[in-house]
C-alpha cells in the first residue's frame, strides 16, 4: 500500500470504501427484490440474466470492497497505537506519577482499549452508516418524495434521537461499571495482600463476602447492558416494522412492482444501522475518559548538577499533611562512600530519591523494574549500553546467575526472584560504568555469600551513598547517617560513630547480638 | 470445541430459539403473501395478513430478544461463579502472584466473558436457524433448497481449509501483539530505571521498531485471513445468486412457482447464509476467548486447602505428631514430633531459610503440612508477623477489628508506650493510615501490630521476629509485657537476637528439617 501515506488516507479510503460495501450489499438485496417482480410480467430473458450479473458483480464488489477496507483499517489502527504509545511512552518519562502500581497499568490498558474502541467502534461505523443513510435517503427520492420523508424520519429516529437519549443511560453504566471495577480492585488488593492478617483475626470470610458483593454490581452491570441492548432493539426493529407497514400501506396502488424491491432495501439497511446506535451513545462518555487519561500529570523537570548535596532540606507528598523529612543536611564528596542506616519507613528511600534527582548517576532503586525482553535487553536497556557477550556471561556467571544466557527470554518481572533482580540490576549497573553509585538496600533478600560477592563490586566504585539495614560491612564506609522519623539523628564518620555511644553504636550492637 | 453449558439450559436455549425462528418464519409467509397479492394483483384482501405479519414480527423480536436477555443472565450468573470461585482461591500464597490473581478476575475472565455471553447463544441460535431454514425450505422450494444445502457445506470446508491454517499464525501474532503491548506497560512502569539510565531514546526507538514490524507482518498474515472472509463472501454470493437465476428460471421459463415462494425462498436464503458466516467467525473468537479463560483456569484448579491434619488437644499449646512441613520439593520439617507447652515463652531460632516462617504459619493454619498430624489448644491464636500491611483503615479500626471499645485501645496502647505518640497526632487513634502512609516510627509500627493482636488476649500468642527494630528502650519495655503474659499464654516467636532468648522458657533451634531442642534454656 506504498501510495497510502499516513493513517489519515487511510481512514478515509476505508470510510470511503466501507460506505460503497455498505450500499452495494443493500444494492444487492434490493435488486433481487426488483427481479422477482419483473419476471412475472414477461420481460425480455436477458433482462434477468443482466439483473442476476449484476448481484453477482455487486457481491464480488462488496466482497472486495470489504477486504480492502479491513486490511486499510487495521493498519491505521495498529499504527495510531503504536504511535500513541510511544507518544504516551515520551510524557510519561517525564512524569512525576508513581506508575508502579498495578492500578495504574490496568488503567493504562482500558485506556488503549477505550481508544481503540472510540476510533474502530463508535465514529467509524457510525460515519459510515450516517453516509450510506443519506446516500440512500437522497436515492429514494427518485421513488417517491414520501419516502424520503419516510426514510429520513427513521434515520434521524435512529441515528440521532436514540443515541442522545441513550447516552446518559449508557454513560451512567460505562461510568458505573469503571468504578465498580476499581473498588473491586483495590478490595482485592488489600485481601491479596493483607490475607494473612485477615485470616488470623477471622476477617477473611468477611472480606471474601465483601468482594464478591462487589463482583455482583459487575454482573449487574453487565445484565443492564444486555437490558439497554434489547430495548433499542427492540425499538429499532418496531420502527422497521412500522417503515414496512407504511410502504405497504403507501405505495401499494402507485408503485406494486417496486414494493419487493424497498422492503427488501430496507431490511438491509436496518441490518447495517442497528448496531450502530449503542456505541455511538457512548461517544460522550468515552471521550471524556480517553481525555482524561491522556493528561499523564505534571511533569518534572530536574536540574541535574553533580553535587551529592542537601542543605536543610524538608519534603512531604504532595497528597500527605507530614514532613516526611525534616531539615536534612548531607554532603557527599567525590570518593567518599556514606552509609544511610535507621529502621524502616524512617525515610530513607525518600532521602535518596532527593539524592537520585539531583545526580547523574548509577541508581539501584528500591523498585527494580525489569521489561519482557531478553536477558541481555533488559541489562543494557535495549543496547543502550554496549556490551560484549563474553562480557555479559562472565558477569552472569560471576554473581551466580548462569543459569540466564544472555539472549533467554525474560517473560515478565515475576520470573525473577527478589534475589536475582538485585543482582541482575547491579550488572546493568556495572555495565552502565558511572562513577557515583546510589543504592537502596542493595543485599536485601540475598544469603551471606552473595551479600558479599555484592558488596566487594559496590566498594570498588569512587563514591557510594547507600541505604541498608545490612551491617555486615558498615565499617567499610567513610561515613553513616542514623535516619530516625525523618530526621538524621546521627552523622559522623563510621569509626567515630563506632567509638561513642549513639544511635549508630546501638543499631551496630544490635546486628552483632542477631543469632 | 465444548460449550461449557449444561444440558438443561442447552434445550431450553434451543426451544426459545425454535420459537424465534418459526415467529420469523410466519413474518416471512405473512410478508410473501402481502407481496404476491400486492404485485400480482390477486385480490387478496391484504389487512388480514398485515395484522398477522405485524404480529409475527413483534413476536419475533420479543422471543428473539428474549433469548438475548435470558442466555445473558444465565451467562453472567456463570461467570459471576468462576469469579467467586477465583475469588474463593485467595490464599495466603496469592500475595507472590497478586498480579496474577488480578489479572485473572479483572483481565482474563472479562476477555472470556464473551464466550459465555455471545458464542454459545449465537452458536445454538444459528444451528436452529439453518436447520429450520432448510427444513421450510424443502417445504416450500424443494430445488432452491437443495441449492443451499449442496453450497452450504463449502463454507466450513473452506474455513478448515483456509482458516485453519492462517489461524495458527494469526493466534501467534495476537500474541506478538500482546507482547509489544506488555513491553509498553512495563516500559511505562519501568519508567524511572529508563530515566535513571538516560536510555529514552533509545527505548522509544525500540518500541516504535517493534511495532513496525508487528504491523508488517501481521497485515501480511490479516491479509489472507480477510482473503478468506472475502472468499467466504463470494461463496456466499454464489449461492445466492444461484438461488435466483434457479428462481428467475423456474418463473420465466418453466413458469412452474408462484411469486410467494420465490419471494420467500429469497427472503430465506440470505438469512441462512448469514447465520454460516456468523458461525465461523464466532468459532474463531471463541477459540481466542477459550485461551483467556485457560489462564484463570489454572488458578481456580488449584488444590483447595486440606485441614484434616488439624487437631484439638487439652494438654499442650500444639502438638505435632510425625508433621512434615515443606514448599514444594523442598522439605524444611522432616517426620517431626514435639509439644509446645501451654504457658510459657518458646523461642524458635534457625538460619534464614530454614523454614521458621513457615512452620509458625503452619501452626496458624495458613499453610498446609506435607504429612503427620498437628493438634493444637484452641483456634483463638493471635499472630504478630514479620510484615507490615495496612488496608486503608484507622488507627482506632485496626487495632480495635470493631471487636474493642476505644477505652480498650487507649489500655493497649498504654501498656505498649505508645499513647504518647498517637496522641501527638492531629486525630488521635482516629488518625487515617491510607496508602500505607503511618506518621509513625518503624519501631511504633511494630508496638501497634503488637497492640491489635494482644488486645484480645489470645491463649496462643506467634510472634515472627517481634523485637526487630525497637530501639533497647522499648525492647525492655516490650520484653516486661512479654514477661507479664507467658503467664497466662502460650508465646511461641521465631527469634533472631540473643536478648530475647534471657526471658525464654523454652528453646528450639531449626536445622536442616529438625527441630531440636536448643541449649539457651
Amino acid at each position: 500500500m506504498m501510495y497510502l501515506k499516513g493513517e489519515k488516507m487511510h481512514i478515509f479510503y476505508s470510510i470511503v470504501l466501507g460506505i460503497i460495501g455498505g450500499l452495494v450489499g443493500v444494492a444487492i438485496f434490493g435488486l433481487s427484490g426488483y427481479m422477482i417482480s419483473l419476471s412475472f410480467f414477461e420481460p425480455p430473458f436477458f433482462l434477468i440474466i443482466l439483473i442476476i450479473a449484476m448481484i453477482k458483480m455487486f457481491g464480488l464488489t462488496k466482497g472486495t470492497a470489504k477486504y480492502m477496507e479491513r486490511l486499510l483499517s487495521h493498519d491505521a489502527t495498529f499504527k495510531m497505537i503504536g504511535r500513541l504509545r510511544a507518544s504516551y511512552f515520551k510524557q510519561s518519562v517525564n512524569s512525576a506519577e508513581d506508575t508502579h502500581s498495578v492500578r495504574y497499568i490496568q488503567k493504562l490498558t482500558s485506556y488503549f482499549d477505550d481508544i481503540e474502541d472510540y476510533y474502530i467502534r463508535i465514529i467509524y461505523p457510525y460515519i459510515v452508516a450516517v453516509f450510506i443513510s443519506l446516500i440512500l435517503t437522497v436515492l429514494s427520492l427518485l421513488i417517491d418524495p414520501k419516502l424520503l420523508f419516510i426514510l429520513l424520519a427513521s434515520v434521524l429516529v435512529m441515528l440521532l434521537l436514540m443515541p442522545l437519549v441513550i447516552s446518559s443511560i449508557s454513560g451512567k453504566l460505562y461510568d458505573e461499571r469503571n468504578s465498580a471495577e476499581d473498588t473491586l480492585f483495590t478490595q482485592l488488593y488489600h485481601y491479596i495482600h493483607d490475607f494473612t492478617n485477615l485470616f488470623v483475626v477471622k476477617e477473611d470470610t468477611k472480606v471474601n463476602q465483601n468482594i464478591k458483593k462487589t463482583y455482583k454490581k459487575i454482573t449487574k452491570n453487565e445484565n443492564k447492558e444486555a437490558a439497554l441492548d434489547a430495548v433499542i432493539d427492540t425499538v429499532s426493529l418496531l420502527i422497521q416494522l412500522g417503515v414496512i407497514i407504511l410502504i405497504i400501506v403507501l405505495f401499494s396502488g402507485d408503485y406494486p412492482l417496486l414494493i419487493p424491491m424497498l422492503i427488501l432495501l430496507l431490511m438491509s439497511f436496518f441490518e447495517l444501522a442497528i448496531p450502530v446506535i449503542k456505541p455511538a451513545s457512548k461517544y460522550k462518555a468515552v471521550k471524556a475518559r480517553v481525555e482524561a487519561v491522556s493528561d499523564t500529570g505534571e511533569s518534572v523537570t530536574e536540574d541535574k548538577h553533580q553535587s551529592l548535596t542537601l542543605s536543610n532540606m524538608t519534603f512531604r507528598y504532595p497528597s500527605t499533611k507530614r514532613d516526611v523529612l525534616t531539615n536534612i543536611n548531607i554532603d557527599i564528596k567525590p570518593g567518599e562512600k556514606h552509609a544511610l542506616i535507621g529502621s524502616s519507613g524512617s525515610g530513607k528511600t525518600t532521602l535518596l530519591n532527593q539524592l537520585i534527582k539531583q545526580s547523574d548517576a548509577g541508581i539501584m532503586p528500591q523498585h527494580l523494574d525489569f521489561y519482557n525482553a531478553t536477558v541481555e535487553e533488559n541489562i543494557t536497556m535495549f543496547n543502550h549500553f554496549e556490551s560484549e557477550e563474553s562480557e555479559m556471561k562472565n558477569l552472569l556467571e560471576q554473581f551466580e546467575l548462569d543459569h540466564f544466557n544472555p539472549e533467554d527470554y525474560i517473560t515478565s518481572a515475576e520470573y525473577l526472584s527478589l534475589g536475582e533482580k538485585k543482582r541482575m540490576h547491579l550488572i546493568r549497573m556495572y555495565i552502565e560504568n558511572k562513577n557515583i553509585w546510589i543504592l537502596d538496600e542493595p543485599t536485601a533478600s540475598l544469603n551471606t555469600r552473595l551479600r558479599g560477592k555484592i558488596w566487594e563490586e559496590i566498594f570498588k566504585k569512587d563514591t557510594v551513598i547507600a541505604a541498608t539495614h545490612d551491617l555486615s560491612h558498615l565499617e567499610q564506609f567513610d561515613y553513616v547517617h542514623y535516619l530516625e522519623n525523618g530526621t538524621i539523628t546521627e552523622s559522623s564518620s563510621v569509626t567515630n560513630a563506632l567509638q561513642q555511644d549513639g544511635p549508630v553504636k546501638e543499631a551496630y550492637k544490635r546486628y552483632r547480638d542477631a543469632l | 470445541m465444548k460449550l461449557n453449558l449444561n444440558l438443561k439450559y442447552a434445550v431450553l436455549y434451543s426451544i426459545i430459539a425454535i420459537i424465534s425462528v418459526v415467529f420469523y418464519i410466519a413474518f416471512g409467509h405473512h410478508l410473501s403473501r402481502i407481496l404476491e397479492s400486492i404485485v400480482m394483483n390477486t385480490g387478496l384482501e391484504i389487512s388480514e395478513p398485515l395484522i398477522y405479519m405485524s404480529a409475527f414480527f413483534v413476536l419475533f423480536i420479543l422471543t428473539d430478544k428474549l433469548y438475548n436477555l435470558f442466555t445473558g443472565t444465565i451467562a453472567n450468573k456463570s461467570i459471576e461463579q468462576k469469579a467467586n470461585q477465583l475469588i474463593d482461591s485467595i490464599d495466603v500464597k496469592t500475595q507472590r502472584e497478586s498480579e496474577r490473581m488480578i489479572n485473572a478476575l479483572l483481565v482474563h475472565l472479562e476477555a472470556y466473558r464473551p464466550y459465555e455471553t455471545s458464542f454459545v447463544p449465537t452458536i445454538i441460535k444459528t444451528a436452529v436457524k439453518v436447520t429450520l431454514i432448510i427444513a421450510s425450505l424443502f417445504f416450500i422450494d424443494g430445488f432452491a433448497a437443495s441449492i443451499l444445502l449442496f453450497t452450504a457445506p463449502f463454507i466450513p470446508l473452506y474455513y478448515v481449509l483456509v482458516g485453519l491454517q492462517t489461524q495458527e499464525e494469526s493466534v501467534k501474532q495476537a500474541t506478538r501483539f500482546d507482547n509489544i503491548g506488555t513491553l509498553f506497560l512495563n516500559l511505562i512502569r519501568g519508567k524511572d530505571t529508563v530515566k535513571n539510565t538516560n536510555s529514552k531514546e533509545t527505548v522509544i526507538k525500540r518500541l516504535e521498531a517493534d511495532n513496525k514490524g508487528f504491523v508488517k507482518e501481521t497485515m501480511h498474515i490479516l491479509k489472507y485471513a480477510f482473503q478468506s472472509t472475502m472468499m467466504l463472501e463470494f461463496i456466499t454470493i454464489l449461492g445466492i445468486g444461484l438461488v435466483a437465476l434457479e428462481v428467475a428460471l423456474r418463473i420465466i421459463i418453466f413458469q412452474n412457482i408462484s411469486f410467494y415462494t420465490a419471494f420467500f425462498v429469497l427472503l430465506l436464503a440470505p438469512e441462512f447464509y448469514n447465520a454460516l458466516k456468523v458461525l465461523g467467525t464466532e468459532f474463531h473468537n471463541g477459540k481466542l476467548a477459550m485461551g483467556s479463560f485457560e489462564k484463570a483456569e489454572k488458578i481456580i484448579n488449584k488444590p483447595k486447602m486440606n485441614t484434616s491434619y488439624r487437631g484439638k488437644t487439652e494438654s499442650f499449646a500444639a502438638e505435632a505428631e510425625s508433621l512434615s512441613v515443606g514448599h514444594g520439593d523442598k522439605i524444611l520439617l522432616n517426620n517431626s514430633d514435639f509439644t509446645f507447652s501451654k504457658t510459657g515463652l518458646t523461642a524458635i531460632t534457625g538460619e534464614s531459610g530454614a523454614g521458621k516462617t513457615t512452620l509458625l504459619r503452619t501452626l496458624l493454619g495458613l499453610h498446609e503440612p506435607v504429612s503427620g498430624q498437628l493438634n493444637v489448644l484452641t483456634k483463638d491464636i493471635g499472630y504478630v508477623s514479620d510484615q507490615v500491611y495496612f488496608s486503608d483503615t484507622t488507627i482506632y479500626d485496626y487495632v480495635s477489628a470493631n471487636n474493642h471499645s476505644e477505652d480498650e485501645v487507649h489500655g493497649i496502647l498504654n501498656k505498649l508506650k505508645l499513647s504518647a505518640s498517637i496522641d501527638n497526632l492531629e486525630q488521635g487513634i482516629y488518625t487515617p493510615i491510607v496508602n500505607h502512609d503511618i506518621p509513625l516510627s518503624g519501631g511504633e509500627i511494630v508496638r501497634l501490630k503488637m497492640a491489635r493482636v494482644l488486645i484480645n488476649k489470645p491463649e496462643i500468642i506467634i510472634m515472627d521476629e517481634p523485637t526487630e527494630f525497637l530501639d533497647a528502650e522499648t525492647e525492655q519495655l516490650v520484653m516486661k509485657y512479654l514477661t507479664e503474659l507467658k503467664e497466662t499464654s502460650a508465646i511461641i516467636a521465631v527469634i533472631h537476637r540473643r536478648q530475647l532468648l534471657s526471658i525464654a522458657d523454652s528453646h528450639y533451634v531449626l536445622d536442616n528439617g529438625e527441630l531440636k531442642r536448643g541449649d539457651a534454656v
